[in-house]
């Protein structure tokens, strides 16, 4: 196992210092700990984006059983595979309002006390947890728990640091959800760095400025919205921003210009799923970093493109991406019942198209199910988003439509409702069932649902009446 | 919460909340206890949005880890009333 470290922690303009996200850790170990029994069952644990949020994640990992991640949102906890009734699910201080959702749902609470018991406890060894069950969003519809070895992780992490020329001590910011795994992987990389960790709002771009240009920070892990904003809004002070300035989804190339000119720093892509970690990251030197390519892929990592991986396409043509990794998933599910990974001559499918260039670097070019990763870095399965609404009381039929702007992706519905349905109805439905970023930014009612004569939704007129509004 | 109702802040703040949220998402008693979440539904995105373009609108600066807390990004009264306290000039004319 490689060395790691608890982070100092940098969040709303105060410091954690490490020790104190120890003595923490060590308090609520105990209390998970009793809360277990010692049995070797896995525990979930809501993990919010907060220096509570990482002292959780260093005392759930401690001990060694399987560790799932929840956000700490309970609408986003998967129901449809249900998480196993009985487990345990820890909660922080700050989410103990979640308690009741967890019932609801079979789980059994266990709440963290704001002075934890036992904080003058022995040390403990860091990640001795054997995996994590992250939540893809699924290739048949559905969302899927995926098993991920603990040292797997760690590797992958550990390559992806090196790819970007980054060492021990480097500080890292990051935007996106601990709970998620972009930000598992951010929380794995700052323990291996052992530096420090800045964890920024979700509106606050001013203190993410501040926070950014901190001399601490070596790499800034934004999301791509984030990143916009940063390049357009008024500076009060010097242009700094880390030197690594990392992305999980693509920008157009008036985003890349914008914030290259304002910072002198260009934005890098990275190229990850739950079920693999990182496959491919841009280590290029600065002035050879693009906008449209994702970089190569990981040493170690072989990657083709194409149908089938034994007949790879020529560089230049677009396919599905195929990868080999030492850094696969264990399996779907929750440990230990898992469904191993369906392989194809030793190659994983990707639900993803892409295609390599004549040097090897990687670009993207959609997907092949029904997902798209948002402008915040979080993959949306418009397919159970479509369900979810389908069951609510006045709605017929619904069309979701992908919308592209500047920063990415988000996409619309078009519902095809009773007369008496109302937007305000629905959007409280919706608030009262999916997370913020599964909510369709833009939605119509329509009478009946635009369609082609061969009886299929007509995409091209419900963006037109994506863009009309509809009934409101 | 001292914020009147016939105010030009008041309307360009509303303006601009409006046209970032889109036509389908401006209810219809739309006003100042009109929560910016669950009313105009903006998202985390969206409210970034819209605090960049006050800034710009309105020529302020938020204060960094003081001004945006979710008590002022409540409703549009509330973000009208953070607007008219970076503005001075504003404040010190009524």
């Amino acid at each position: 196992m490689v060395p790691v470290q608890i982070p100092d922690v940098l969040a709303g303009g105060r410091w954690w210092p490490r020790d104190e996200i120890d003595a923490t850790a060590r308090g609520w170990r105990v209390t998970i700990r009793e809360a277990l029994d010692d049995a070797p069952r896995p525990v979930a644990a809501a993990i919010p984006s907060s220096p509570g949020g990482v002292a959780l994640f260093v005392a759930a990992t401690s001990i060694p059983v399987p560790v799932m991640l929840l956000p700490p949102d309970a609408r986003a906890w998967r129901r449809d595979p249900p998480i196993p009734p009985g487990t345990t699910v820890v909660l922080p201080p700050s989410l103990v309002r979640l308690a009741p959702a967890a019932q609801r749902l079979g789980l059994s609470p266990c709440l963290l006390a704001d002075r934890p018991r036992g904080a003058s406890a022995p040390p403990f060894t860091l990640l001795q947890s054997p995996g994590m069950v992250l939540f893809t969003s699924g290739t048949t519809g559905l969302p899927r728990p995926v098993y991920r070895g603990m040292a797997a992780l760690l590797d992958n992490s550990a390559a992806r640091l090196s790819a970007l020329g980054l060492a021990a001590g480097d500080g890292l910011v990051v935007g996106a959800s601990l709970a998620h795994g972009n930000g598992l992987n951010r929380l794995l990389a700052s323990m291996l760095l052992g530096g420090t960790l800045g964890l920024l709002g979700p509106v606050d771009h001013r203190l993410a400025l501040a926070t950014l240009a901190r001399p601490e920070f070596t790499f800034w892990s934004a999301t791509a919205h984030f990143a916009d904003v940063l390049g357009r809004c008024t500076l009060t002070g010097p242009a700094v921003v880390p030197r690594v300035c990392l992305l999980s989804s693509p920008v157009s190339r008036a985003v890349f210009d914008a914030f290259l000119e304002r910072y002198g720093v260009p934005l890098r892509q990275n190229y990850s799923s739950s079920e693999t970690s990182c496959i491919a990251v841009d280590g290029a030197p600065a002035p050879e970093v693009r906008p449209g390519t994702i970089g190569r892929p990981l040493p170690g990592l072989d990657l083709r493109i194409g149908d089938h991986p034994d007949a790879p396409l020529p560089p230049g043509t677009t396919g599905r991406i195929w990868v080999r990794s030492p850094w696969l998933m264990e399996g779907y599910g929750f440990p230990p019942d898992l469904e191993c990974p369906r392989l194809t001559a030793g190659w994983w499918p990707t639900r993803d198209l892409g295609a390599l260039d004549a040097e090897g670097r990687l670009s993207l070019a959609g997907r092949i199910d029904d997902c798209i990763r948002t402008r915040e870095g979080r993959i949306v399965n418009l397919f159970a988003v479509a369900n979810d609404l389908r069951a609510f009381g006045g709605v017929r039929a619904v069309e979701i439509v992908p919308l592209q702007g500047p920063a990415g992706s988000s996409f619309g519905a078009v519902l095809e409702c009773d007369p008496l349905t109302t937007l305000a109805a629905l959007r409280r439905k919706l608030s009262d069932t999916l997370p913020p970023w599964s909510w369709p930014r833009k939605m119509a009612l329509v009478a009946a649902l635009p369609r082609l004569p061969n009886g299929k939704a007509d995409r091209q007129a419900c963006r037109a009446a994506l863009d009309e509004g509809g009934w409101s | 919460m001292v914020v009147s109702a016939r105010d030009p802040v008041l309307d360009a703040t509303r303006a601009l909340v409006e046209r970032i949220a889109g036509p389908g998402r401006i209810p219809v008693d739309a006003g100042l206890e009109t929560r910016l979440g669950d009313g105009y539904w903006l998202d985390s995105i969206e409210l970034l949005e819209v605090l960049v373009a006050c800034e710009s609108e309105f020529g302020i600066v938020f204060d960094e880890a003081r001004d945006l807390d979710a008590g002022s990004l409540e409703t549009l009264g509330t973000l009208t009333a953070l607007i008219r306290s970076k503005q001075p000039t504003v404040r010190e004319g009524r």
